[in-house]
């Protein structure tokens, strides 16, 4: 009887034991599979980019920055188009309408890349189970690195010329030093202070930006932009000793130094342009993009100024107006006419 | 006497005081940020880089809201919906066009209004109705909407309209690159609408008209116009080895085009 009674209670107790461990599967399932949508309305939408690289499957789909899905499927096809399914949320589709795009976005210099749904068209009709939908190719850091080149390709001429120029001017048996009779005759109408001013503030700019591109290659971060841009600071250095010599000229060398000044304008205005671009590069350093912008901004404003306060006098920055070079049209700000079909 | 001295004095002061101050030149760095960046938009447009421009003109967008420059922000949506329709993404260039022409009209801008109105015509080839109005635009406005309106004329079959908006661009080009360029499209126009009222080749007029865009587009450059033209030239000429190399070129432009970007 005992006996009996003992492995009655054992019995209970391994059922009890039994049916808590099965409750608490149960339960992690249950918890499990709500937090991952398991068993949530889903519909399918297709992609077909050009290559499947940076896609995976179970890699998030993102719309404005919420998981809606993931990459349900990755297939080569026999027409050798790469066909990607993307297995969203059915409660998220209200947001998705007609002219909506995939894009694949890179949160970070470094990580993974993100595919994204963009909302389309809102006024339009929200899309159906298993459309296909467009890819969009978004500006990747190679491609802006290459979109930049142009830029950095005019700056290296114009810094060229400059180191010419500059060489030129700072030369002790050239004509500079050499020629010095009637010369304050012909800067006598000049503000030579305003000129000296000037420059002394453009050669402050550049040891500024001499630090910044340093900082960019102490960093890694667009080094070859550095390496190349590091003979800026080095050029306009230059003409620091030009300040002294301002008072001295003959009247070839005044138009060699206008026509540097000018060429100084010209560089900046190139230098702002890759400032810019700077600032999309570098995600991880939005403070020394911005100071390297600012710095660069300055320059051109000071040679500008630099322009005004000049000899001959220069005209100052037009803005909005027509360009200086002759007759403008006056249509710099607005996007050219041509491409897309129009 | 000292009494009438004085009060002519007095009142020449009184009037000196009543001069304004001169105005200090006060410069918004945000406006300056977003023109910056507008070129930059620009720049990237005319190197086809659709995508950087994008960004480009978003960042600008951006900057002019910050600016609080109305007219600087419907160009900005404008000029993204160019981009945009660069990009093939017409739905989005839709949205940023009618949100240029909200923000030109809320502005009293009617410039950019007219800028965004006539590129959504040209993407809505349906609404013939709406575009006809777009097509009269006054003579002050920019060269762009000329050209633009020109295209539109073009489109509905509305010859004379076309020509008379080529003429005001020729008109209004200036020397610059930027003039040149606008001059050669609009030759390139005026050769196009030849060809078309008289297919039969040998016409003079389109050959005048071509010739003249061809050697602009040589000054200024502009590859894929030189493309365009070439191709007509191609159409026009009516002797075949002629017709052959015109052909030959266009072929070869049209590869180095695909192979790598115009510039």
């Amino acid at each position: 009887m005992t006996t009996e009674h003992f492995v009655a209670g054992m019995r209970r107790q391994v059922g009890w034991f039994v049916m808590i461990g099965l409750g608490t599967i149960v339960a992690l399932l249950l918890v499990a599979t709500l937090r991952t949508e398991l068993f949530a309305r889903k519909f399918t939408l297709f992609v077909a980019p050009p290559s499947a690289t940076s896609f995976f499957v179970g890699q998030e789909v993102k719309f404005q920055g919420f998981t809606i899905g993931r990459v349900d499927d990755i297939e080569l096809q026999a027409s050798g188009e790469v066909r990607i399914a993307l297995r969203l949320l059915d409660r998220y589709r209200g947001m998705l309408h007609q002219g909506s795009a995939v894009r694949l976005v890179k949160p970070a210099l470094l990580g993974q890349d993100i595919v994204e749904v963009t909302a389309g068209d809102v006024q339009t009709a929200v899309l159906n189970d298993g459309v296909l939908l467009p890819y969009r190719e978004q500006a990747t850091l190679e491609q802006l690195l290459m979109d930049m080149k142009p830029a950095v390709a005019n700056a290296d001429t114009l810094l060229g010329e400059l180191v010419q120029l500059a060489r030129w001017l700072n030369d002790p048996s050239g004509d500079v030093r050499l020629a010095t009779a009637n010369i304050r005759t012909v800067t006598e109408g000049a503000d030579q202070g305003a000129i000296q001013q000037a420059i002394t503030r453009v050669s402050e700019a550049a040891a500024q930006l001499e630090k910044l591109f340093r900082q960019l290659a102490d960093n890694k971060a667009g080094e070859f932009l550095a390496s190349s841009l590091e003979q800026t600071a080095l050029v306009l250095k230059n003409l620091e000793p030009l300040t002294g010599e301002l008072s001295r000229q003959a009247p070839e060398t005044i138009s060699r130094s206008k026509e540097l000044v000018s060429r100084l304008e010209e560089l900046s205005g190139a230098l702002n342009s890759i400032a810019v671009d700077m600032q999309q590069l570098s995600p991880e350093l939005p403070g020394l993009a911005q100071e390297s912008h600012d710095a660069i901004l300055e320059l051109r404003r000071l040679a500008t100024a630099l322009r005004q306060t000049w000899l001959a006098g220069g005209k100052g920055e037009s803005g909005k107006g027509p360009r200086e070079d002759g007759e403008g049209t006056g249509t710099e700000l607005v996007a050219p006419p041509g491409g897309g079909g129009q | 006497m000292r009494l009438a001295v004085l009060l002519v004095l007095l009142a020449l002061s009184a009037c000196a005081s009543r001069m304004p101050a001169p105005e200090v030149q006060v410069n918004n760095p945000w406006q300056a940020n977003a023109e910056s960046l507008a070129r930059s938009g620009v720049d990237a447009m005319e190197r086809e880089k659709w995508g950087f421009a994008r960004v480009m003109f978003e960042r600008s967008l951006q900057a002019a809201t910050l600016a609080g420059d109305e007219k600087l922000m419907a160009l900005g949506h404008y000029n993204l919906g160019r981009a945009q329709t660069a990009g093939g993404d017409a739905a989005a260039a839709r949205q940023s066009y009618r949100q240029a022409i909200r923000q030109a009209d809320s502005a009293g801008d009617a410039v950019n209004a007219r800028r965004a109105a006539l590129a959504l015509a040209m993407l809505e080839d349906g609404d013939a109705q709406a575009s006809e109005a777009q097509l009269d635009v006054p003579v002050a406005f920019p060269i762009d909407i000329h050209l633009a309106a020109a295209r539109l004329a073009v489109l509905r079959g509305r010859e004379n309209a076309a020509r008379q908006s080529y003429a005001r661009v020729l008109g209004m080009a200036g020397k610059d690159r930027n003039g040149l360029l606008y001059a050669a499209r609009a030759h390139l126009g005026m050769a196009e609408l030849e060809y078309a009222a008289d297919s039969q080749g040998g016409n003079a007029a389109a050959w005048a008209h071509l010739n003249t865009s061809l050697g602009l587009l040589r000054r200024a450059g502009q590859p894929r116009l030189m493309l365009q033209a070439v191709k007509l030239a191609a159409k026009l000429e009516s002797e075949p080895v002629r017709r052959q190399m015109w052909q030959q070129r266009a072929r070869a432009l049209e590869n180095i085009l695909q192979q790598s970007p115009a510039r």
